[in-house]
């Protein structure tokens, strides 16, 4: 089956994570397209309701301080938030250096030390090679795909 | 910045195309998904949330997927979702509609049937399927791998 546990998180607690996401997102002072399109995806797979997301996306505008929010998180949730922000905040083609700063207190403040986070790192790498085999099976080819293709690591 | 892997993305944005769609096209995407839900008369939680998420990626308006949703519980006819389909629409339907079907960890005869329907609709090639299931269970993998990683970190 589906192998992830964010729909297991209580509702305050999947709230919490999105909410990290949004405040990643707006980190880099620029909101893409490919942002947005990261977190509506995962608040939908952790099933957060419609009204609900309607709250959270105000963060957008005026995001809440990062570690009012992680101080009521729950280690797991914020290692979730972790490997989800990481997506996030490689949505945009880089990480930003605000991004990463933000990403680093996150796995600081779940007890992830940088030589780990690269791995998490790495892993979010081998999703757009990933990505980017699917769509060569599809024949729906995205510009830069030729880099990716049959060089994913797994 | 030595937290960076050496050929992050290629510099490429996030690795999908379909919230580049018209937005007619991404509401046809997300009909024939909602048809795929209902194929096998069971909607699981992990269907339910491959949906949603596939929703949010596709970023409809809430009113759309309100709408969409009410499809849940009446589905379309598949000829209905596939004449609304274009043809870029249709392939992303296609690959996400297999992954959809794999999310309870059982692909049954009936969606192997609507997913074949799907491929002679649009024209790809007959092993497509076939194809896409194998780039599904390295998906999961993938997606396990991220989970494993995390009760790594976290011994």
């Amino acid at each position: 089956m589906l192998p992830d546990s964010v729909q297991l998180l209580d509702e305050d607690e999947r709230r919490k994570h999105a909410t990290v996401l949004m405040i990643i997102a707006a980190a880099d002072g620029e909101l893409v397209r490919e942002e947005i399109s990261a977190i509506e995806s995962c608040m939908g797979l952790m099933l957060i309701h419609p009204t609900v997301r309607e709250e959270i996306r105000q963060c957008l505008t005026s995001p809440p301080e990062l570690d009012e929010v992680i101080s009521e998180m729950e280690t797991a949730t914020i290692r979730l938030a972790l490997r989800d922000g990481a997506i996030v905040a490689a949505a945009d083609g880089d990480y930003d250096d605000n991004e990463l700063n933000i990403l680093r207190m996150l796995a600081k403040s779940c007890g992830i030390n940088d030589e780990r986070l690269k791995r998490l790192l790495d892993w979010v790498n081998d999703l757009w090679h990933l990505c980017a085999n699917g769509r060569e099976i599809i024949a729906s080819p995205m510009l830069g795909d030729d880099k990716l293709t049959g060089t994913e690591k797994r | 910045m030595w937290l960076k892997s050496d050929d992050v993305f290629a510099g490429l944005m996030l690795p999908d195309t379909l919230h580049m769609l018209p937005q007619v096209e991404r509401f046809a995407y997300a009909k024939l998904l909602a048809f795929m839900t209902r194929v096998d008369n069971e909607l699981t939680v992990e269907e339910m949330s491959t949906f949603e998420q596939r929703l949010g990626t596709a970023l409809l308006s809430p009113p759309q997927r309100k709408e969409i949703r009410t499809y849940l519980k009446n589905p379309p006819p598949l000829a209905e979702c596939l004449a609304e389909l274009g043809a870029e629409s249709g392939r992303l339907a296609l690959r996400d509609a297999v992954m959809m079907a794999a999310a309870d960890g059982n692909v049954d005869d009936d969606e192997l049937e609507v997913l074949d329907e799907i491929v002679e609709h649009l024209g790809l090639a007959d092993d497509s399927i076939e194809r896409l299931l194998e780039w599904t269970k390295k998906g999961y993998r993938w997606m396990q791998s991220g989970v494993d990683l995390l009760n790594e970190l976290a011994e």
